[in-house]
């Protein structure tokens, strides 16, 4: 028998650990060990939507790059912890919530925008070449109250839940609610002018 | 109907995911209460357009570099087992692209092969691959773990494994649009590969 005819006749490999894994795996394995090349193809998969996040959380776009950095920086570190019990960009985006929260609160950034768009921020936000109305919304959500601002983006844009919130944030189920109405209050009053 | 359970229902009564008794309830409360037609009246007005925003907002400077600059002094000791691991990855890639390959040598005509030479279209990235291999094989045959009858058992295997390589690759090269040599192309690098990952994962546990 030849090798060849070997090799044919084991034929592809059934068992669990023999699936081939996806491209998107084998980088985060191999960033896992080290390699900062595989992670940055990570990061470039990546990146667009976190940087979202940051933009949308901070309301700055300098502030929003920064935060970005910050964020994979810890993803880098805490690569280690990620297991694939979830989707990678699930885990991705916990841990950016997380650093970007934190990283706020430790800042001391906690301005308090009352009166919305009366105080549009200094550094417009750039974004991709959406339509005229989502940048109208998204100088809207920069501009609101802090806490509005975190529920909102959380709660309507990233699709999480009140009580995923509150943990998040330290606070209860019932305050993340009171944001969110007033946050879509807010909106809807800044947009209809 | 209070308001506070109102909001609660407000985004299923949007999306039409209240059952009929707790959407009419919604509806009652609805009429009389101001405060909620206008949460309601908001939420309306919100829902497309936050849908509508973009899920991506890429930066308009690089950001790596500072990224880059702060990895190092974070992750610089990836040991032997690690840098198996990576290599594994990095073999995984290289599948990867060889799954590529019945594309690949779908799309080219016999004669633009016959044209470009000697060289089949993937061939830089076989070698890639089976340098990778053979780097994994001296770093799981060098880290003094696995007992002899392992070693030996996983040389004698990585031998026939790489045999069925050399020949399919041969074969190939013979006959570039075979689809049945493709497979069994293929199906050595894959049973040589999961030889090496089988073994890397005795090699991380022992």
């Amino acid at each position: 028998m030849t090798a060849l005819s070997l090799a044919a006749m084991s034929g592809p490999a059934q068992t669990e650990s023999s699936r081939p894994l996806s491209l998107e795996q084998a980088r985060i394995g191999a960033a896992q060990a080290g390699d900062a090349n595989a992670f940055r193809a990570v990061y470039e998969a990546h990146v667009g939507r976190v940087r979202a996040l940051c933009l949308r959380l901070s309301g700055d776009a300098a502030r929003a790059d920064e935060l970005t950095q910050d964020v994979f920086v810890r993803v880098w570190e805490r690569l280690g912890t990620f297991r694939g019990e979830s989707a990678f960009s699930t885990w991705l985006h916990r841990l950016a919530v997380n650093e970007v929260l934190q990283t706020l609160r430790s800042a001391g950034r906690r301005e308090r925008r009352v009166a919305i768009m009366a105080d549009p921020p200094e550094t417009p936000i750039h974004g991709g070449a959406g339509p005229e109305q989502s940048m109208d919304l998204e100088q809207a959500i920069a501009a609101l109250p802090e806490g509005c601002r975190t529920v909102f983006v959380l709660h309507d844009v990233e699709g999480m839940r009140h009580d995923e919130i509150a943990s998040l944030t330290g606070t209860a189920v019932g305050t993340s609610k009171a944001h969110l109405f007033r946050a879509r209050r807010l909106l809807r009053e800044a947009l209809d002018r | 109907m209070s308001c506070e359970s109102t909001r609660d229902d407000l985004d299923d009564f949007i999306a039409g995911k209240l059952d009929s008794a707790s959407e009419a309830a919604v509806r009652a409360h609805l009429d009389g209460c101001a405060e909620c037609a206008a949460d309601l009246e908001a939420a309306r007005f919100l829902a497309p357009r936050t849908a509508a925003l973009p899920k991506e907002k890429p930066a308009e400077r690089d950001l790596w570099a500072g990224i880059e600059s702060r990895l190092g002094r974070k992750r610089r000791d990836a040991g032997l087992v690690a840098r198996v691991v990576a290599i594994a990855a990095a073999l995984l890639l290289a599948v990867g692209a060889g799954w590529w390959l019945r594309g690949v040598t779908s799309r080219v005509p016999p004669a633009a092969l016959e044209a470009s030479g000697a060289s089949l279209p993937y061939e830089s990235e076989v070698a890639s691959l089976r340098a990778a291999m053979n780097d994994l094989e001296q770093a799981l045959l060098a880290g003094g773990r696995l007992s002899p009858a392992v070693s030996d058992g996983f040389r004698r295997d990585l031998r026939i494994l790489e045999g069925a390589i050399t020949e399919a690759s041969a074969a190939l090269r013979a006959d570039p649009t075979n689809d049945v040599v493709r497979e069994l192309y293929r199906a050595a690098f894959r049973r040589k590969l999961e030889a090496l990952r089988r073994v890397a994962a005795v090699y991380s546990t022992s």
